[in-house]
């Protein structure tokens, strides 16, 4: 098992119920594959820095995972082939941070 | 550019969640600064440099400015 940082970036245009589907798909996802989503965090709706597929603002959904390694291939090919991720990164973290991140605070 | 006191001097760990002290060391352009300028340790600027281009890849920083 080892810890994870995910963020996900989700099209503008979905609907909270479209959002809250998605990011339980995808948390059902880690579940299925044997790991657990120790915190979340939503950044909410932020501007870009740059246009991404025509869009300019979009919904940014952070957690923490622990999940074991091999996982991670699977949940990176799934959300390749979703349409409503712009992007999304998954970085190895050695621990978890206790404080909550400063973009969930700044409401840009 | 004249060499300046930045906040890496006090020990701040550059992470691609805190946009703050990342965009001290961005150029106008959207450029990194380089080691000679900002006279950070090696260490730090690799942590800077990671840093922002995680930002940069989740749309938090530009890859280029105005």
């Amino acid at each position: 098992m080892s810890s994870y940082e995910h963020v996900l970036i989700y099209k503008q245009d979905l609907s909270s119920t479209q959002l809250d589907t998605e990011i339980n798909s995808h948390k059902d996802l880690i579940k299925e594959l044997g790991g657990d989503v120790v915190y979340e965090e939503s950044w909410g709706l932020r501007n870009l820095a740059y246009m991404i597929d025509d869009s300019k603002k979009a919904f940014y959904q952070f957690m923490h995972i622990n999940m074991p390694g091999d996982a991670n291939d699977k949940i990176t090919a799934k959300l390749n082939l979703n349409q409503n991720v712009i992007r999304h990164i998954s970085i190895k973290v050695k621990e978890f941070e206790k404080t909550p991140t400063p973009l969930s605070k700044e409401p840009e | 550019m004249e060499k300046q006191d930045y906040p890496a001097k006090k020990n701040i760990k550059f992470d691609y969640k805190n946009l703050y002290p990342l965009k001290k060391y961005i150029s106008e352009k959207g450029k990194i600064t380089p080691r000679r300028i900002t006279y950070i340790s090696l260490q730090k600027q690799r942590e800077l440099s990671e840093a922002i281009k995680r930002a940069r890849y989740l749309a938090l920083l530009p890859y280029v400015g105005k």
